[in-house]
Formats: C-alpha cells, sequence, structure tokens
C-alpha cells in the first residue's frame, strides 16, 4: 500500500512540474491571440496544478 | 511612509512572508511553499495590484522560459553528477586527495573546503554535504563536525558552483549581463571563502587549530578566489566553482609539503572504491574543461551552438492601476550553446569513456537516468514555482513596491542589508538560485532607487545566498541522514547558525565600505 502511494505521489510529481512548465506556452498562446476565455481556462489548470503542487510537493 | 503605502507594501510582501512563515515555521518543502507564494500573489496582484488574465497569462510565460533557462543547468549538471558517480569516481577522487597530508586541519580543509567546493562545482544541491560528510566521519571527526565543516566550507563556491545556476538565474532575473556582474561577485565571494574556510577550522578546533591553519587558509583561499576571479570575468562563469577548486587541490598538495603541516598524526584510510584510480577519475572532469572551453572560447564554435535560439515576443502591457510592462523578448535559451547542453556532451562523453573501459554494471545508464531524475524533481518543482510566483510580483510592479519601501526605511544602511535579504532567501528556499530569483529584482531596484552601485548589491545579494546554504535545514538534514544524525540536526543547525550570521554580518560591513568609499 505504501510502495503505491509513493509511486502515485511520484507520478502525480512529475505531472506537476511538466504542466507547470508546460500550460504557460498555451497561455501565451491565448493571451496574444486575444482568447480570453481560453485564457481564463488556462490560468484555471495553472492554478489546480499550483494546488496538486502544494498536495505533492 | 503613508498609510496607503504601507497597506500596499504589505500586501506586496504578502507571498514572500507566506513561503517564509511555511518553510520555516511548518518545514514545508520550497514546491509546496512555492505554491502557496503562488496563490498569494495572484489574489494580492488581483486586489491591490491591478492584475488581469492577460497579464498573469505573459508573466507565466516569461516565467517559464526564465525556469527552463535555469532547470537546463540543473537536470545536466545533476546527469553528469550520477555518470561520473555511479563508477566510484568521486570516493575515488576523496581517497586521492586524502593521501596528500596527515594533519587533521589540513584534512577538513582538503574536504570540508576544497573537495566540497569541487562538488559544488561540479553538481551542487546538496551533494557536497551528502558527499563529504561520511568522509570526515570516515576519517574519525566527530558526526557533528563531519556535517557542520562541509556545511560551512563549500558555501562560498555556490554561486560559481553547479555550472553557476545561481549566477544564471541572477542574470535572469534582473536582465544584467555577466560582464556587468561578474567582478564584484567574485570578489566578494572571494572574500567569503577565506571567512568559510576559517569558520570551518574554529567549528573543529576553536583558536588555536584556527590559527594553526591560517597560512594554508590564506595560500589555498587566495588560489581559488583568484581562479574563480579570472574565470568569472573571462566569461567562463560556468566553470568559476569547478575551475577554482581544482586549483585549489593543486594548492593544497603544495601547502600539504610545507614542513608545519607535515606530521605523523595517524587517520583511519578512506578505501578505494573498485578499479576507479584517481587519473581515470578526474579525467571526467578534464572532459567537463575541454568542451565547456571550446563551447565558450573558440568563436565559430561558439557561433555555431548558438546559432537556434528559444524565446518569446511579449507586447506592452499595464496593469488597472496604471503600471507599465514594455514590449521586449522573453528569456532568450541557446538549445545547443546553453551551459546545460554543454553539460549535456561532457555526460555523454564521459558515459562513452568509462563505458569503454568498463567501469558500468549491465543497467547502469538505467540507474543514471533514474537517479537524475529522483534528485530532480523536487528541487525543479522548487524552483518553477518560486520563478512562478516571482515573475507576477514583478510584472505587477509589486516587486518594485518592495524595493522602494526597503530603500525608504534603511536609506544609508541598505547596502549592510543586501547580504542578508540573500540570506533569507536561501534560508527560507534551500537555494541560493533561488533567492537570486525571488530577491535579484527588488535588489536591483532598490540600488537603482537610492543610488548605489547594482552590481556591489546584487554581488552582496548572491554571497548572502550562496552564505545561506550552511543554515538551510534542507541541506543540514541531508548531511545528517548520512551519518546517523537523523532527527538530531539541531547541534548542527545552531553551529552553522552562528557561524553563518557572523560571516554574513561581515560581509554586510564589507559591501558598507564597498559603497561608502564609492567603488563600483
Amino acid at each position: 500500500m505504501n510502495k503505491l502511494t509513493t509511486k502515485t505521489t511520484k507520478r502525480l510529481k512529475n505531472l506537476t512540474l511538466a504542466a507547470i512548465l508546460i500550460v504557460p506556452f498555451f497561455l501565451y498562446y491565448a493571451a496574444i491571440n486575444d482568447m480570453n476565455i481560453l485564457v481564463d481556462v488556462l490560468l484555471g489548470v495553472m492554478g489546480s496544478a499550483m494546488l496538486l503542487a502544494i498536495k505533492v510537493g | 511612509m503613508e498609510p496607503v503605502f504601507i497597506l500596499k507594501w504589505l500586501m506586496a510582501f504578502s507571498p514572500i512572508a507566506v513561503v517564509l512563515i511555511l518553510m520555516i515555521g511548518f518545514n514545508w518543502g520550497g514546491g509546496k511553499a512555492g505554491a502557496a507564494g503562488w496563490f498569494t500573489a495572484v489574489i494580492a496582484s488581483f486586489f491591490f495590484f491591478g492584475a488581469h488574465p492577460k497579464l498573469l497569462a505573459f508573466s507565466q510565460a516569461k516565467g517559464a522560459l526564465l525556469s527552463i533557462n535555469v532547470l537546463y543547468i540543473i537536470w545536466m549538471a545533476l546527469l553528469l553528477y550520477h555518470t561520473v558517480n555511479e563508477t566510484g569516481a568521486i570516493t575515488a577522487i576523496g581517497t586521492g586527495i586524502e593521501r596528500f597530508s596527515q594533519d587533521k586541519a589540513i584534512q577538513l580543509l582538503i574536504f570540508g573546503w576544497v573537495f566540497a567546493s569541487f562538488l559544488q562545482g561540479v553538481a551542487g544541491y546538496g551533494v557536497p554535504i551528502a558527499v563529504v560528510a561520511p568522509l570526515l566521519a570516515a576519517l574519525g571527526f566527530n558526526p557533528v563536525v563531519a556535517v557542520a565543516v562541509p556545511a560551512i566550507g563549500h558555501c562560498w563556491s555556490v554561486t560559481f558552483g553547479s555550472m553557476g545556476a545561481s549566477f544564471q538565474a541572477m542574470m535572469a532575473v534582473t536582465g544584467l549581463s555577466a560582464d556587468y556582474l561578474a567582478h564584484w561577485s567574485a570578489a566578494i565571494l572571494g572574500v567569503s571563502g577565506y571567512l568559510c574556510a576559517f569558520a570551518s577550522i574554529h567549528v573543529y578546533g576553536g583558536w588555536k587549530v584556527a590559527r594553526h591553519s591560517l597560512p594554508a587558509i590564506l595560500i589555498i583561499g587566495t588560489v581559488m578566489g583568484g581562479t574563480q576571479y579570472a574565470l568569472a570575468v573571462s566569461g567562463m562563469w560556468t566553470l568559476g566553482g569547478f575551475g577554482a577548486s581544482l586549483a585549489g587541490m593543486i594548492a593544497c598538495v603544495a601547502v600539504a609539503r610545507v614542513p608545519l603541516y607535515r606530521n605523523n598524526e595517524s587517520t583511519p584510510k578512506v578505501t578505494q572504491n573498485g578499479r576507479m584510480t584517481f587519473g581515470w577519475a578526474i579525467c571526467a572532469y578534464g572532459i567537463l574543461i575541454l568542451i565547456v572551453s571550446a563551447g565558450v572560447l573558440i568563436a565559430p564554435v561558439k557561433a555555431m551552438l548558438g546559432h537556434i535560439k528559444l524565446s518569446l515576443y511579449f507586447p506592452e502591457i499595464t496593469t488597472a492601476t496604471g503600471w507599465v510592462v514594455p514590449a521586449g523578448f522573453g528569456q532568450k535559451i541557446k538549445i545547443f550553446g546553453h551551459g546545460g547542453a554543454l553539460l549535456g556532451y561532457s555526460s555523454i562523453a564521459v558515459f562513452l569513456l568509462y563505458a569503454s573501459r568498463g567501469f558500468y554494471e549491465k543497467g547502469t545508464f538505467r540507474t543514471i537516468v533514474q537517479k537524475t531524475i529522483q534528485s530532480g524533481v523536487p528541487t525543479s518543482l522548487g524552483i518553477v514555482t518560486m520563478v512562478s510566483f516571482a515573475l507576477i510580483m514583478a510584472e505587477c510592479g509589486m516587486t518594485y513596491l518592495l524595493a522602494e519601501g526597503v530603500s525608504k526605511l534603511f536609506g544609508a544602511a541598505y547596502p549592510f542589508m543586501a547580504s542578508w535579504i540573500g540570506l533569507l532567501g536561501a534560508f527560507m528556499t534551500g537555494s541560493n538560485t533561488n533567492s537570486n530569483v525571488v530577491f535579484g529584482v527588488l535588489q536591483r531596484q532598490t540600488a537603482e532607487l537610492a543610488e548605489i552601485s547594482t552590481a556591489i548589491i546584487l554581488a552582496a545579494q548572491t554571497t548572502g545566498g550562496a552564505l545561506g546554504s550552511m543554515i538551510a535545514p534542507a541541506k543540514i538534514i541531508v548531511g545528517c541522514s548520512t551519518v546517523g544524525l537523523n532527527g538530531k540536526e539541531a547541534p548542527v543547525l545552531r553551529a552553522t547558525m552562528k557561524y553563518g550570521l557572523i560571516i554574513t554580518s561581515l560581509i554586510g560591513v564589507f559591501t558598507l565600505l564597498l559603497v561608502f568609499s564609492g567603488l563600483g
């Protein structure tokens, strides 16, 4: 059980890092093309990634 | 100061306060605390500094570019370290060094100062303490001393160690060049080198042993500080810490032959690891020097490798409160000519060399990759979250407001505080790099407002950040775990805290003198 939890935490940590590094480029694309709704959605995704970082970081 | 200004200043400081409280008071890691700081920065920027979604979007894109620029070096430095360490080469280098002298003070200087600085030069991120502490314990030193000595001794080389990742971060966030920053950074760090060496001997044997070691400290410190300075100002700052410690090792050989340090005090020997010899072990770093020198000094090679750059153009954007962020390119990353790329080439060359000599067992490649990822992810998460909130603060004018407040509050005494701010950043984040990211812009803007040398203030910032490594709980915990002091970190932290605060005060006074003398 502990092994499974550790493995899941590691995966979530990797996923969080990838999200925080990749989502900003989509944010840039949306902002530069004035896609305001997409900017809001992606900021929400960014916030979720940060919440995940607080959980597993 | 007006009450509205004080309220806005407190709001601007709130993300940093949250990170400090969570890391110091609640023992949160950098990744978690940085993410909490990000939420605080978003809320404060929306309600008090006129931020809007588009501005946040651009700030996060700039932050991602900046993070990649720093992480490129960190990941490749870790890859090279594990590529080398899997052969037993790091232990072989330690064994080779141990043969130089039987004098306890010289051994401490060699391991706790020079070899720890060498490890900081090639890896960093707690590796010097983790590797040197058990070696010193094996030589018969008290476990508290075994951890405290490398923790204090390696600090001076943190900024230009790890292939200059902390210096790179400072340049990236402040937008200032290596030509402008290297001179004073290398000079003040050089001064801190003597102080770190003296403190690391004092923690072992008090004033008597410290006096006995003074000539050695002066000779080796001058060689290391001078080499680091020469490399930094000649554009090879990525090799600053590494080259300095190599020169220091040569100086150690000479100093160990001085009659004063030739005694026959017997000490247990560290055993040689497998078939790896000192010559083959050091060969890996010879390759690194060759590749980095070629990439930095040979103009056609430099031009060819620097041809492809990754960057994004950002238009001018204004907050609802009128703060204007000018248009311009974000961080430019040379994909093939970056310091990280040069480290990557070195890792491949070293791996092929050692594999051809049969130094690796089957499946080692997989182990190297796994260990690199294991050590890289937690560090990276801390850096990325810290950079993300630091960029929000900078883009909304929060950092500028902080700088304005500090400048008004401390006035003429501000230069004394610069190294303390750097120390605080490293203590709270466990990293000189993070400290420079969080406080670099603040220090630059404060220096500009106070009309004093930005180069000297940023040098004090990064020196304080480097010294913070000796009191960063995250690093002390790593060291203690290697000598059986798990859960007993307090005596080590008490020892390093005392020396850390004294050295930072001395650097503060030195900075104040430099500024008042009109230099910079």
